[in-house]
């Protein structure tokens, strides 16, 4: 026996270098040098899982029942195998989706559903609390063994204390000593209740110190392997000092149990009375399924773990480590039942009685505080776990419907968390007190063992398997959690005196084949595998049918690809631009450099480089590039965290060339991200995907405010846009109600307010502290609305504001801090790059109808030239227009006066637009109408001058034109020029080309123009060519020009060649001297050939 | 481009774990569950024991021939075929 005040010394002490342990792996997380993030660690840590039902109830089962405890850890060690898969899966998903708890995994896969979420909260939380219990009964337990009796004679206590060396005291002064020493606590102080609380606090401080779950708890991590070290370390101890100390070796102590108690020689063999093969095979798969299904467990294997690598550490050292401990069971068990076999000595305490009566006290010591931390453990492991669903399936979602006007939720969240950790170790300590002695350690947890089994349909199946759904895991599990309760959870209330022993006797009512342990008649199993049976089976069977008989909605259907195949390579998303250019190696980089700077973007690209071919563009070869956006993924995880790095490399390789690479540039404009928090990335990121959204405008808006005001819990928030023609800033969108028009209504530019002061200054004003605002009009809007904090954003584009982003809040002070800012001038930013494609939008829209108009323009204008040419004796004609715009100013035209004369003219307005068009229309017009009416072409150039000067001049436009009137019969023909390009005469007797030139100035210069007349005459063969300036100014890359003399021997060339084939043929020529398919000027040309 | 994945998990684990069930499992256990051939020595606990071992020897060997690339995402997978040069 040990004083009470040196147990509680001792534990005390041991609790406080858990507590150093923590705090130091904490404070190493925080310096950037994690010591948990090691495999070995988190292989020690997941072993939480063998706590005192393990270290005290393995021994008792084993002296009482007999080996089938051994099943229980056979499981979980051929589960290990599967982890690989399972709970790589596991893993991968939890990260990517920041999923912290079995019940945000299970809701997450069935479509986000919260239904799942409370459910299997609340089934956990039942489920869960006799595991709790059996810990703090145990602590609870060889605390009070250890510690009695409490009054200690004063040579006992000389004893003790020689024992421990802790202080030598004289023979004299035995006598003097006091008779009772050891301070006990008082009847009505229960030690259990004392360790519950201790080990609440414990769990406070390292598993609910900060909000974010998803925060791995390092110290607590830590902690649990110490713990996972030290129990295994102090039952080794025992087993080797029980086996070669007490006995010697594993011969003797069999040899000598069996000549002691030969009648309890079956408790080494199987089948026995108490263990059939069926309880044997039962036990193997509560342990296969509980391993994974515990939140405790969960919240260690998946949560917990820093890297899949670890996985494959903990995949042999999980079970080495169970087999290790499990050596020396048996002989402990066997050495119990020698020592203590007919005493009242409870088997499920030999573990500790043992080294009490038989060896050294520091032996003792050890073996407590190894059971002390195989129960502490898994409560602080479990309570966190626990906790976080709570939080996250309970108080939120209904903290979020009523809306709380609470001034800081986030304070109100952590203490929920915290008061949730002492809500469920309080309540494992309650089942605890209610329950039965009697009950061995092994029964009770093998109770909260069935119940997280119920889970396991939903968890593996989900994994596995793409056409399960919501609907079936409600029904599987709420059919498999009622048939737990009733088979097990009730009668174990029953055992223990809480409700009427005839449920056990005859069944409710009366009813045999409702009986609790015989349902539906079947009868002749034991209570686990009867439990077991029923409830998978129920569970399993509904879960099946419902699935096969459902439709997984489209929100289902979206998160299977999320777990199913959550290991398959990704594939770019279905409905995004599919990447024509594979990324370089140096987009990555500066994605990467946006976010955690450009020396360790640089440092982290060159490592990864190393041994890897980049070609001259600086790209790797197209199967490299999987692997390094996982890569570039990877290290931005190391800094914004898993989710949001997933959605910056996703949404940026979708957005490359499209314009939310205007979204990810704005990133590259501030340098916030590093410090950024996850819920501001969360609000940039799918403010990107609203903008890039394609919806209109105002519905951006809305949403971008929408994501702003429920993310930061503001009061009200605004964007104004400034309007030039009114010099106003108006609201354009509005989130939050406004208590008068005062913050709502329209700003002057001139106005003495903080919003105008913004858009003028283009900075960002920030007031944290609303009441030391001592500008009159802006207080006076401030009071009237009750503002505490507020903060205001240019909306800026190439440096120019063009409007403000707006929050205030009502009810926090301080709320705006410089990291938000930098936030917010970001969104800011966003709200701008909406504004802007909106207005490009606008103006392509409109651009669309001009075009449009355009179109119906360019084919009257088409139809205006002449659709036909008529055909004469002994000559051919041929003409063809091309404009280099919709509409163009080239115009020719054939028109036949009489039987022997017809006039041919060219013109070119200048200009390619309407308005030259107009004008080429009203010249066809009027020379349709007049030119009969004049002698000659000099004549009808001077009535046009005159008639279109003033036109011309106030269009600020001119014409060029040439005019030629040609008897068909004689083939002499006369013409004159307004300033256009002599047209061209191929002679052929000459075989020369000669220039049809005339004096004649442009018209529209001047009013009064005399024009030059010539006349001339077509001989057989020749060929006359009459063209715009398009054709000889058509330029090359080299910047030559086709030029005349060009023209002139194309002529010489295709002298032969019919009018009809030499139009098409001389515009094919000018293209491919351009190199260009169409010309920048409107091309016109018209060919007449006078035929041998 | 889309490429089929190597073989990264060694296709003894199902192997082990059926095996594992079936030897760890009525009828296989009866065998062992006879009388003892010396005194103090149980068959039963010494053949569960011992194919504990081998079955954490087998995940051990799993374990050990898991690609190690394959556990870190974001590096290369195994299989990728290099290119030979300087980077």
């Amino acid at each position: 026996m040990i004083p009470f005040a040196i147990v509680a010394g001792i534990s005390l002490l041991y609790f406080g270098i858990l507590f150093g342990v923590a705090f130091w792996a904490d404070q190493r997380r925080q310096a950037g040098r994690s010591i948990t993030s090691n495999p070995y660690l988190y292989a020690l840590s997941l072993n939480v899982f063998l706590s005192a039902w393990t270290f005290y109830g393995a021994v008792g089962r084993a002296a009482s029942q007999g080996i089938d405890f051994l099943a229980l850890f056979l499981g979980p060690s051929l589960m290990a195998l599967t982890w690989w898969l399972l709970l790589r899966k596991m893993v991968r998903a939890s990260k990517e989706q920041r999923l912290v708890s079995i019940a945000d995994f299970l809701a997450s896969r069935y479509g986000k559903s919260a239904a799942i979420g409370i459910a299997v909260t609340g089934f956990c939380i039942v489920a869960t609390l006799p595991f709790i219990a059996i810990q703090l009964r145990a602590i609870a337990t060889t605390f009070e063994m250890l510690s009695t009796p409490p009054v200690v004679s004063p040579q006992h206590l000389l004893d003790l204390f020689h024992t421990f060396d802790l202080l030598s005291i004289p023979a004299e002064q035995i006598a003097k000593a006091p008779v009772a020493v050891s301070p006990t606590l008082p009847s009505y102080i229960d030690s259990s209740l004392i360790i519950a609380l201790l080990l609440g606090v414990f769990c406070v401080l390292f598993g609910a110190r900060h909000l974010d779950a998803s925060e791995r708890h390092e110290g607590l991590i830590a902690a649990v392997a110490l713990e996972s070290l030290v129990k295994l370390g102090a039952f080794l101890a025992l087993g080797l000092f029980v086996t070669f100390g007490l006995f010697d070796g594993f011969g003797d102590l069999a040899g000598r149990f069996l000549r002691q108690l030969p009648e309890k020689s079956h408790l080494l063999s199987l089948p026995t009375e108490a263990i059939s093969y069926c309880q044997w095979f039962s036990l193997m798969v509560i342990g296969m399924l509980a391993v994974h299904c515990l939140p405790g467990q969960f919240h260690l294997m998946v949560t917990e773990n820093s890297q899949e690598r670890h996985i494959r550490t903990a995949m042999w050292m999980f079970p080495a480590y169970m087999l290790l401990f499990n050596l020396f069971v048996v002989p402990i068990a066997l050495a119990g039942l020698i020592f203590y076999g007919g005493s009242a000595v409870p088997p499920d305490y030999f573990v500790l009685r043992i080294p009490m009566d038989h060896g050294s006290r520091w032996l003792t010591m050890a073996v407590f505080l190894g059971g002390i931390s195989a129960s502490a453990g898994m409560v602080m492991v479990t309570s966190v776990a626990l906790s976080t669903m709570i939080l996250n399936n309970l108080v939120v979602p209904a903290i979020l419907k009523i809306r709380s006007g609470a001034a800081s939720l986030s304070t109100f969240f952590i203490n929920t968390k915290r008061a949730a950790i002492f809500a469920v170790i309080l309540g494992g300590y309650f089942y605890n007190t209610a329950i039965s002695d009697s009950l061995g350690l092994i029964h009770i947890v093998l109770i909260s063992f069935i119940g997280a089994a119920q889970f396991a349909p939903a968890l593996i199946g989900g994994l596995l398997w793409d056409k399960v759904s919501r609907k079936a895991v409600l029904a599987g599990m709420a059919i498999g959690f009622a048939v737990w309760g009733y088979t097990l959870l009730l009668p174990s209330l029953v055992d223990s005196g809480w409700l009427s022993g005839n449920l056990l006797d005859k069944g409710p009512w009366g009813l045999s084949c409702l009986h609790p342990r015989a349902l539906f008649g079947l009868s002749g199993l034991d209570i686990w595998s009867h439990a077991l049976f029923w409830s998978l089976l129920l569970n399993v069977g509904v879960f099946l049918a419902t699935s096969l008989f459902t439709e997984v909605t489209s929100w289902e259907q979206e998160q299977i690809q999320k777990f199913v195949h959550v290991l398959a390579p990704a594939e770019a998303p279905s409905g995004l631009k599919i990447l024509s250019r594979a990324p370089s190696v140096r987009e990555f980089t500066e994605l990467m450099t946006k976010f955690i700077g450009e020396e360790r973007a640089q440092s982290a690209i060159n490592d990864y480089l190393k041994g890897k071919a980049i070609d001259h563009r600086g790209s790797l070869a197209d199967h490299e590039i999987p692997a390094l956006k996982r890569f570039t993924e990877k290290t931005l995880a190391g800094s914004v965290g898993s989710a949001p790095a997933r959605i910056i490399i996703d949404n940026y390789l979708a957005a490359r060339g499209s314009e939310m690479q205007d979204v990810f540039d704005i990133f590259g404009n501030v340098t916030l991200s590093r410090n950024a928090s996850r819920e501001q990335l969360s609000v940039l990121y799918e403010a990107a995907r609203v903008v890039a959204s394609g919806k209109d405008l105002q519905t951006i808006f809305d949403d971008i405010l929408s994501l702003l005001e429920q993310q930061f819990m503001l009061d009200l928030c605004l964007i104004r846009i400034f309007d030039p023609a009114q010099n106003v800033l108006v609201v354009c969108s509005q989130i939050g109600a406004a208590q008068g028009p005062l913050l709502t209504a329209k700003q002057q530019l001139s106005d003495q307010t903080f919003v105008s002061e913004t858009f003028r200054t283009n900075e960002a004003v920030v007031i944290n502290d609303a009441e030391t605002v001592v500008n009159p009009v802006s207080a006076r809007i401030i009071q009237r609305e009750g503002i505490k904090s507020m903060a205001h954003a240019p909306i800026v584009i190439e440096g120019r504001p063009i409007g403000v982003l707006s929050a205030f809040s009502r009810t926090v002070k301080g709320i705006f801090t410089e990291e938000f800012v930098e936030f917010f001038k970001t969104l800011a930013g966003q709200v701008g790059v909406a504004w802007r494609n909106a207005q490009q939008t606008e103006k392509l829209i409109l651009a669309k109808e001009q075009q449009k108009e355009l179109e119906i323009a360019k084919r009257i204008q088409l139809s205006l030239l002449p659709a036909t040419l008529p055909e004469f004796k002994g000559l051919s004609l041929a003409g063809s227009c091309e404009a280099a715009s919709q509409v163009g100013g080239d115009y020719y035209d054939l028109l036949k006066n009489d039987e022997q004369t017809v006039d041919i003219l060219i013109a070119d307005v200048s200009g390619h637009n309407i308005g030259a068009a107009l004008i080429m229309a009203e010249t066809r017009t009027f020379i349709h109408a007049l030119a009969r009416t004049f002698a000659g072409p000099a004549g009808i150039l001077h009535a046009l001058n005159r008639f279109f000067h003033r036109d011309l001049s106030k269009a600020e436009l001119f014409i060029t034109l040439f005019y030629l009137r040609l008897n068909v019969q004689t083939r002499h023909f006369s013409y004159a020029s307004a300033g256009h390009n002599p047209p061209l005469l191929y002679r052929a007797g000459s075989q020369k080309c000669q220039a049809l030139d005339a004096e004649g100035l442009i018209l529209g210069i001047k009013e009064e123009v005399a024009f030059e007349e010539k006349g001339d005459a077509l001989f057989p063969g020749d060929l006359l060519l009459l063209y715009t300036d398009g054709i000889i100014e058509a330029g090359n890359e080299e910047q030559e020009l086709f030029g005349e003399p060009r023209l002139r021997i194309f002529l010489k060339e295709h002298r032969n060649t019919p009018a009809a084939d030499l139009a098409p043929k001389l515009m094919k020529t000018v293209r491919r001297f351009s190199g260009q398919e169409n010309f920048e000027d409107d091309v016109t040309l018209m060919i007449i050939k006078a035929e041998n | 481009m889309k490429r089929s994945q190597p073989p990264a998990y060694p296709a003894i684990w199902p192997l082990a774990l059926a095996g594992g069930v079936v030897l760890l499992n009525f009828p296989f256990l009866e065998v062992f569950s006879g009388p003892s051939p010396m005194p103090g020595f149980s068959p039963l606990l010494f053949h569960i024991f011992l194919l504990w071992g081998l079955l954490i020897g087998v995940a051990f060997l799993v374990a050990g021939r898991l690609d190690s690339n394959h556990s870190n995402r974001g590096e290369e997978p195994e299989g990728t075929p290099r290119r030979k040069g300087r980077p």
